[in-house]
């Protein structure tokens, strides 16, 4: 009954989810994280933005902004050239940013001692209480911008990507862009729902190749 | 690593062996977000959990008044921009099915309750039964153990989602958001909600209906016949009273005689043959007639009292054996 051609298909991304939990020591992703096929190392990094969705998308120029983080430090785009930059695009009323965040952190935390890597998160267009959950959930080590008209995000927000929903700054939450030291956007996904990757193994891919990149130049 | 290829090997091949011919509902078109058989209960097959909420002015809903009827569940949040862009799609989903029995009832998670009312009142559909699950306890027993593992809180699992349940309770299609084919107009569900009501499983509710269809009567010898009505639902089968195997329950009538009335053998229809993969078995189907020949008064009583013992099945599913008890008047 099980034809050898569907089955192989069937099988591939449960290859490609092992191989890749094995690629990312179990200590730099979370060994508490439940191992299960519909989030901890989705084959595809969640929904990739394409040039067919608008700008911007990978190989594009991130658009600049300058926003103030919890400790009212003003962050500028533009001044962390030479560095990878990781924007997470969160809400506190969002599940998956929720579901996120701790690893988020984690993320950020390995990356403490590496000046070569920015970890960056864009709060969208929430009041000052949103704001607060979000910043009081997990203790964060990296900047919490707050976006508070989401003027920024909507710069983000291609405008052909999820297209009936209105409020177009909502379309980026959850949304992970990793950007190069010149400044392009080399990595940009929106949050897969069924393949979500609460524990950003993609995103750390992203990071990791461009400093793999870099260093061999 | 070999403990996370258990549970999704052992699904494919439970998937695969099921329905040889069709795909698993998660890999056809609209359907990803389909509720797969490793995240646990409830899912397809199983009863929807029951349910009692608040309605808005002031009165208590209550899930099994759903009964009987197709029910569209869909859970929602004003804040979430995809259950937004669907809220509309709903009414319009509730509004076109309506004639066809089909109930949308709309249950909103854990939101304070002056937000949510203002936000049913411009959006939701007056055709949709709204509803507001303040504390997420209702949503919490909807939730799979092991869908969105990474989510704490667990009735934030069903936001969003989409369930077909149907007139007896049972959960048909369960649908979590895939935001990668996001389509807020509920396309996909209402292509599998045609086809549910296009072919309904058979109700278990008058699987078997009996009455007196005729009565004939030779008065100079006082013998006569009774002619029983056994109607089988359609969809179903009944074993017939010389079964194919030993095993099977042969369906048997009795009649209840009196000192004035003596019944002789029922005599039986033909059996229909019902083909089963390599077998045939002896059933009845549709509308048949035993006859059953009397000696003395049958008018002497009005009502005529028996059993008929019978085990159904429908193609995919069988039925206890019953004795089911009749009354019937005398033509």
């Amino acid at each position: 009954m099980i034809q050898p051609r569907t089955l192989s298909v069937a099988l591939l991304p449960l290859i490609l989810a092992c191989a890749g939990g094995a690629v990312v020591p179990p200590a730099q992703v979370g060994g508490a994280a439940a191992s299960s096929p519909f989030d901890s190392t989705p084959s595809e990094p969640s929904i990739s933005v394409t040039e067919d969705m608008g700008s911007p998308h990978v190989g594009e120029l991130a658009p600049d902004f300058e926003l103030a983080d919890q400790t009212g430090a003003k962050v500028k785009l533009s001044s962390l050239r030479g560095k990878v930059v990781m924007l997470a695009f969160v809400t506190s009323w969002c599940p998956f940013s929720e579901a996120e965040e701790p690893n988020l952190a984690r993320l950020a935390a390995d990356y403490a001692n590496d000046d070569r890597v920015r970890i960056v998160a864009i709060d969208i267009k929430e009041n000052d209480e949103g704001y607060g959950t979000y910043l009081g959930r997990t203790k964060l080590p990296f900047p919490v911008l707050h976006d508070t008209t989401g003027s920024v995000t909507a710069s983000f927000t291609p405008a052909h990507a999820q297209p009936t929903i209105k409020d177009r700054t909502t379309v980026l939450v959850t949304s992970n862009a990793v950007i190069d030291a010149e400044g392009k956007v080399r990595f940009f996904t929106m949050v897969d729902t069924v393949h979500f990757d609460s524990r950003l193994v993609h995103a750390r891919r992203a990071i990791d190749g461009l400093l793999a990149r870099t260093a061999s130049k | 690593m070999i403990r996370p290829w258990v549970a999704p090997l052992f699904a494919f091949v439970v998937a695969c062996g099921g329905g040889a011919k069709e795909a698993p509902l998660w890999e056809r078109a609209g359907l990803y977000g389909a509720v797969r058989p490793e995240m646990g209960s409830p899912q397809p097959g199983d009863a929807a959990p029951d349910f009692e909420l608040p309605t808005g002015d002031g009165g208590t809903f209550r899930s099994d008044s759903l009964r009987g009827s197709w029910v569209v569940l869909h859970f929602t949040a004003s804040w979430c921009p995809y259950c937004d862009a669907e809220v509309e799609h709903l009414g319009e989903l509730a509004t076109s099915y309506r004639s066809r029995g089909v109930r949308v009832v709309l249950i909103d998670l854990k939101e304070d309750e002056a937000r949510w009312t203002a936000y049913a009142a411009a959006h939701v559909s007056r055709e949709v039964v709204a509803l507001r699950d303040a504390t997420g306890d209702v949503a919490k027993r909807f939730a799979p153990p092991r869908a969105q593992p990474s989510f704490e809180d667990r009735a934030q699992v069903l936001l969003d989602a989409t369930l077909i349940v149907d007139p007896a309770g049972k959960i048909r299609l369960f649908l979590f958001p895939d935001s990668k084919h996001f389509d807020p107009s509920f396309a996909a569900v209402r292509a599998e909600l045609d086809r549910m009501l296009a072919s309904p499983e058979p109700s278990t509710a008058n699987v078997v209906t009996i009455d007196a269809r005729s009565i004939a009567r030779d008065a100079s010898t006082a013998r006569g016949e009774i002619a029983i009505h056994v109607r089988v639902a359609p969809g179903y089968h009944v074993m017939s009273d010389r079964p194919s195997a030993p095993e099977y329950i042969a369906t048997h009538l009795a009649l209840d005689g009196t000192s004035a009335l003596t019944w002789g053998a029922p005599k039986y229809p033909q059996p229909v043959p019902f083909e089963l993969a390599d077998k045939s078995i002896a059933t009845f189907q549709g509308d048949t007639e035993v006859r059953v020949p009397y000696e003395g008064a049958p008018e002497a009583r009005r009502t005529i009292r028996g059993t008929l013992r019978y085990q159904a099945c429908t193609r995919t599913r069988c039925l206890f054996p019953v004795t089911q008890a009749f009354a019937l008047d005398v033509p």
